[in-house]
């Protein structure tokens, strides 16, 4: 009697079990489940959602000056003006000055007062901000990670970071294919031999000039000898002699006479007025066919292969090369430069506004939202998160990337000059190009003035 | 009598010092953003002048005696650009003042339609409303070498193409054009206000006495125009001296420091070679000089030209 009750008892539990067990039940709670967790998370986002709008409500709104909106990408700017505003709701920024425009940033300096986000140079007038106290160390910050060190080294004093540069710059020799073809040449010079001989034939065999550069932009104009002078010393001082000799102002540039022929022969073949010329002045000289070849930094990429482009009807005539101020079987030297920084006023302007800055600093440097200046500009990206996907650079200078890096190089001017040097050196350049002055004249100014001017003098 | 007088006297007092209070009191608006804007500074340029200043922080100043002064002229380029200023300030008064007179005697002609006129005065002043930068930007583009208007204008009619922007002597020319044609319009202004203040009668009585337009135009109208001239030139030339960005915007300067301003100096120095501020006030003290100098003489010699007429 007692095993049969316990039978039952037992066969009772195998029932209830199995009764417990229904499959469908099963399947049904684990809806039922699944919908509460989505609810919740719904509810939850809802709620976050809602307390993040309070916050704004609460949040006392806040108005940011930005110096950072350069020519390359100002079309941009609204769209991400908008993008930022959205997403923090109670800070306003408004832009101010013209990105690398350092008079802008000299005249707000003299009122102890800078813009909140603000671009950075190696100048003088940058130095003195970050001096005077008035610029941010970025040393702290989270996407200062996020920056290659070379890259961080370069906007480095005194152990400040005071700047993240918005990419990387080097010179580059546009090409118009299709005056070279009509010149006899199907592609673009590859020493300076061959770059005086494409000068000579587009000069006798086509209408277009042969050469034009954007005179009026200092480090423009100065790499037009720049590149020479590198190519020739590099390889007798190795990688930083230049540089070091440059700020110590040991450089007797008179002292190199096959640089400064080099100069004086490739001088005669830019277009009249190239002295004077701007960076837009350059791209409408590709668009209308007046040059059939243009030096400039690889920031203009897309401007200059759209130019070349609306020109020939064909994207795949614009060609893009180092400049070749080699010599035949002898690698060239270029000159590379971290692009102008963004940096952030130390100046303290309460918490709010401090917050604010920084808020739009870290946002600015978010792959997804600095993409868009990168893109816009076609320049070398630095900021390590960005992925493939979002770099978006014009065929002509993805060919050119790969020698880019392989190329010896030096830094461009305006890293080692002062402005004394800088003011004289592009002013006998620019006098050069247009005929006033001759290679010789030139070199012997830069000599001199850098001998009494330079990092280390001042 | 002596009671009542002594009344009056206290009365009359008593509104004079009100009047001089209440003229004091709209004087102190004035007379503290002169203080702020112009006294002060200007005192603290010549302080500067003997110090080495940091743009950063003007509160960190070294005494430096007369070193700043002293290099001033070893500036590259610096025997071009005082040639280049005194060119410009001269061509550009010159230029001014002469076109202006002319301009204005042809916009005061009576009988041509009213409409007419007026349309044509503020044509001409139209381009005083625009800012000199703006200016110098225009004029650059329209020398261009290969997209200017004017050059294309020269090839549409056949000729050559110039380089207006690195000719030397041209190239100052060019400069010059463009500041004429900003500064005109304030002249003609100023003239055409002095001409409107001639008497007619002076005209009727000399109709009368058989004087030719020519004998009317030089013994009337020049003579009773010297105060306008003078305003004229006074004004035009310390605006020729102090201006800055229209030159630099066209020319950049070139043909080397050909035409390059000592007021761009003074802005490389002050603005772009901060950590030489000091001799950029050196050099802001010296143009001081030279403008007050200038004008002063100019002063002297006009006014003694208006007492003879």
């Amino acid at each position: 009697m007692k095993r049969l009750l316990l039978l039952l008892l037992v066969l009772g539990m195998v029932i209830v079990a199995f009764v417990g067990c229904n499959p469908a039940a099963v399947v049904e709670d684990a809806v039922e489940d699944a919908v509460d967790a989505v609810d919740d998370a719904v509810d939850d986002a809802a709620d976050a959602v809602e307390d993040a709008v309070d916050d704004a409500m609460e949040k006392e709104p806040v108005t940011i000056e930005a110096f950072i909106v350069g020519a390359g990408w100002v079309d941009q700017w609204p769209e991400m003006k908008a993008s930022f505003e959205a997403e923090y709701p109670w800070i306003t920024v408004i832009e101010v000055g013209t990105g690398p425009e350092e008079g802008f940033l000299a005249s707000r300096m003299a009122a102890s007062d800078i813009p909140d986000i603000v671009s950075v140079d190696n100048t003088q007038v940058s130095y003195d901000a970050v001096d005077g106290g008035l610029v941010a160390d970025l040393s702290d910050l989270e996407v200062t990670g996020n920056i290659p060190q070379a890259y961080l080294d370069a906007f480095t004093r005194d152990g400040k970071i005071f700047g993240l540069t918005q990419g990387a710059a080097f010179t580059c020799l546009y090409v118009n294919m299709a005056a070279l073809n009509e010149a006899g040449w199907d592609a673009p010079p590859a020493n300076f031999e061959e770059f005086v001989q494409v000068c000579k034939d587009i000069e006798e065999k086509t209408d277009y000039e042969p050469l034009t550069v954007a005179g009026d932009k200092t480090t423009t104009a100065w790499m037009v000898y720049e590149g020479i002078i590198a190519t020739e010393v590099g390889p007798l001082w190795g990688p930083g002699g230049y540089e070091e000799k440059f700020r110590a102002g040991e450089i007797v540039f008179s002292d190199y006479p096959d640089a400064t022929a080099k100069f004086a022969e490739i001088a005669p073949y830019f277009v009249t007025g190239s002295a004077t010329n701007t960076e837009d002045d350059v791209t409408a000289a590709m668009a209308d066919g007046v040059a059939a070849m243009a030096i400039a930094g690889n920031w203009t990429a897309n401007p200059m292969v759209e130019a070349i482009a609306t020109f020939t009807g064909d994207v795949a005539d614009a060609a893009v090369t180092l400049l070749p101020y080699n010599d035949p079987g002898e690698q060239v030297w270029i000159s590379i430069s971290p692009e102008t920084a963004w940096g952030m006023s130390a100046v303290d302007d309460g918490a709010a506004i401090n917050e604010a800055r920084e808020l739009f600093f870290t946002w600015l440097m978010q792959p997804e939202n600095f993409k868009i200046v990168q893109n816009a500009r076609g320049t070398v990206p630095v900021l390590t998160t960005l992925t493939d996907d979002q770099i978006i650079l014009p065929d002509a200078i993805k060919g050119v990337l790969a020698p880019m890096n392989d190329a010896p190089f030096v830094l461009m001017g305006f890293n080692l000059w002062t402005e004394t040097f800088r003011d004289a050196a592009c002013t006998a350049i620019r006098d050069v190009m247009g005929g006033n002055k001759t290679a010789d004249e030139a070199v012997t100014i830069m000599t001199d003035v850098l001998a009494t001017s330079n990092m280390a003098s001042e | 009598m002596e009671q009542l007088t002594e009344v009056k006297r206290k009365r009359r007092s008593k509104f004079e010092s009100k009047r001089t209070w209440t003229g004091i009191l709209f004087l102190i608006p004035c007379t503290i953003l002169v203080v702020m804007f112009i006294v002060v500074p200007v005192i603290n340029v010549v302080r500067y002048s003997f110090n080495e200043v940091s743009l950063a922080d003007a509160s960190d100043v070294t005494f430096v005696g007369l070193d700043n002064y002293k290099a001033v002229p070893q500036t590259e380029g610096f025997t071009e650009m005082i040639i280049a200023t005194i060119v410009f300030a001269l061509g550009v008064t010159i230029v001014v003042v002469g076109l202006a007179f002319i301009v204005a005697l042809a916009l005061d002609k009576r009988g041509r339609g009213r409409i007419n006129r007026g349309f044509m005065r503020s044509l001409w002043f139209f381009p005083a409303l625009l800012s000199a930068a703006i200016v110098g930007i225009l004029w650059r583009i329209m020398y261009h070498y290969t997209n200017g208007v004017i050059n294309k204008s020269i090839q549409a009619l056949g000729g050559e193409r110039v380089n207006w922007l690195e000719t030397p002597w041209l190239t100052n020319g060019a400069v010059i054009i463009a500041a004429v044609w900003l500064l005109m319009g304030m002249a003609i202004v100023i003239f055409l206000a002095g001409l409107q203040s001639i008497p007619t009668s002076l005209y009727e009585a000399a109709r009368i006495d058989g004087a030719s337009k020519r004998q009317i135009r030089r013994n009337i109208t020049i003579p009773m125009m010297a105060p306008a001239i003078t305003i004229n030139v006074l004004t035009i030339s310390i605006a020729a001296f102090k201006m800055y960005e229209l030159p630099w915007f066209i020319s950049l300067g070139l043909p080397g420091y050909t035409t390059r301003l000592l007021t761009q100096r003074i802005y490389f120095y002050g603005f772009e070679a901060t950590n030489l501020m000091g001799i950029g006030a050196a050099l802001s003290v010296v143009l001081i000089i030279v403008i007050t100098l200038i004008s002063l003489i100019q002063l002297f010699v006009l006014r003694k030209r208006e007492d003879i007429f």
